[in-house]
């Protein structure tokens, strides 16, 4: 009774780590990374990280600097900067972002929003 | 023929479960630790440069040899712009044009590039001027000085273009760049591209062997994928948001430029005013082209062409391709589907993914 018992410890824990270990690997490898999510860039740098998931409320921010703003709006799974007061408004033409590497740039705020995922290509010419 | 109890068996399995189970562990735990050590890891930097976004992503095993080489790349990204830039009071560019009609002292960086336009300039009989300068500051597409400027001010802006009366020599290791008087040098067609030739150069000294260099979409594909061989980039749509494309096309150490007519321009009176200037007019480029792109070694190459077939249209540019046996993808316009032509050599590694897009290979 007390041998069979640890043998079922033992193998209640081996099972603990293989688990463990598929779990990690699944994660090292990207699988179930398949979620979009959108990176709000300035200056080169991650300012704001936001998950895309349909069916979530749609939302809208102002991402201000120095006089400079741009309003972004988030619905389900697109992205888009739909006001700004930069001269050109490229941002705001750029319109709904939805595929992974798809980018909408301010280059008077310095500002980039970018969609992150798994993308089939390693860049975009344009 | 042994009798074995219930117990026995019972142990027996056990050992056998416990035995295969470790065996897995085994191997998971080694096929994770050895995927560590196999796939390289990778380091991105990421600025604004040369008026848009400049993306540096290598791959290697060396960490601290990929942090030191893109250091090293933004930092020569940030002084050949420096050199270059028209925007930037104190450069090269901006000397050469405040002292037009005489020769000025320069880097050998700067006249190096005035003499890669040049030779742009007179393959493609002036489709691409690097002395467009003057025609650029009147339209200001781009900035939010944008206007539609009179026939007057674009014939007098017009007759400033020319790229033969530039001239450059070197003597006693300096170098030394003129324009015409008037004229007004902007190397804005040509920089991008030049100086991703540079950074693929200085990479590749590090030791780098994979490396995506992106100067605002000019790309640069350096070495192979570390996932599979060819790095796969796409061709952006002309009629979709950033980052969509219509195309891919499989890359190993080369560089692929695209130019379009949806990347800057400005409306007014419902016409739409695009950035790329047909230096024979001086007006936006009444192309049928609505995108090109080139694929080529030599990125400066790329960059110029680029512009160049875009002004020269489908069948000057589709023959210019075949007389100078340079790779390219040309994307018609009009009201229905759009049509995209492709030379020859770029057949294996071209793939349409837009599928109302018509694909032709060009002879």
């Amino acid at each position: 009774m007390k041998r069979g018992l640890r043998k079922g410890d033992i193998i209640l824990s081996i099972l603990f780590v293989i688990l463990l270990a598929v779990w990690l690997y699944m994660r090292s490898a990207g699988v179930g990374s398949d979620e979009l999510s959108a990176d709000i860039i300035q200056d080169g740098k991650v300012i704001r990280s936001l998950r895309l998931r349909p069916g979530m409320p749609p939302q809208e921010f102002t991402i201000e600097r120095d006089g400079g703003w741009n309003k972004i709006r988030v619905e389900g799974e697109k992205i888009a900067v739909v006001d700004a007061n930069c001269p050109d408004k490229y941002c705001v033409r750029r319109g709904w972002l939805k595929e992974p590497g798809s980018s909408a740039v301010c280059a008077p705020h310095r500002l980039e929003i970018r969609i992150s995922g798994k993308s089939r290509v390693d860049g975009v010419t344009y | 023929m042994s009798y074995i109890n219930g117990e026995a068996l019972k142990s027996k399995i056990q050992s056998v479960i416990i035995a295969v189970l470790s065996i897995a562990v085994i191997f998971w735990a080694a096929r994770t630790y050895m995927s560590g050590l196999l796939e390289p890891s990778s380091a991105q930097r990421e600025s604004y440069r040369l008026g848009t976004v400049v993306r540096l992503t290598v791959w290697g095993k060396d960490k601290a040899l990929i942090d030191r080489a893109l250091d090293d790349s933004m930092a020569e990204i940030t002084r050949l712009e420096s050199l270059l830039s028209v925007n930037i009071a104190t450069s090269d560019v901006s000397k050469i044009n405040a002292n037009s009609g005489r020769f000025v002292a320069v880097s050998p960086e700067t006249k190096e590039v005035v003499a890669l336009a040049i030779k742009n300039a007179e393959r493609t009989n002036g489709a691409f001027d690097p002395t467009i300068g003057s025609l650029v500051r009147l339209w200001g597409i781009g900035t939010k000085n944008a206007r539609v400027p009179s026939g007057a001010e674009i014939n007098a802006a017009r007759a400033l273009v020319d790229y033969r009366r530039v001239s450059f020599y070197d003597k006693g290791g300096k170098s030394y760049v003129a324009v015409g008087s008037g004229q007004s040098l902007d190397l804005g067609g040509i920089a991008k591209g030049w100086i991703a030739d540079r950074i693929e150069a200085l990479l590749k000294e590090r030791g780098v062997k994979s490396a995506i260099v992106d100067l605002g979409g000019n790309i640069y594909a350096l070495g192979e994928s570390p996932k599979r061989r060819e790095w796969k980039l796409g061709l952006q749509h002309p009629k979709k948001p950033r980052g969509e494309y219509f195309a891919t096309v499989d890359a190993v150490d080369i560089s692929v430029v695209t130019s379009g007519a949806y990347e800057r321009y400005f409306e007014k009176d419902g016409v739409r005013y695009h950035h790329i200037l047909d230096p024979s007019t001086g007006y936006p480029a009444r192309s049928d082209l609505i995108s090109v792109s080139v694929v080529s070694k030599q990125s400066a190459d790329a960059d110029a062409l680029c512009t160049a077939l875009f002004v020269m249209g489908l069948d000057r540019g589709a023959a210019f391709l075949k007389r100078h046996a340079i790779q390219a993808v040309l994307v018609k316009g009009g009201n229905g589907n759009n049509a995209v032509f492709i030379t020859p050599n770029l057949k294996g590694c071209f793939e349409l993914t837009d599928g109302t897009m018509a694909l032709e290979v060009l002879k």
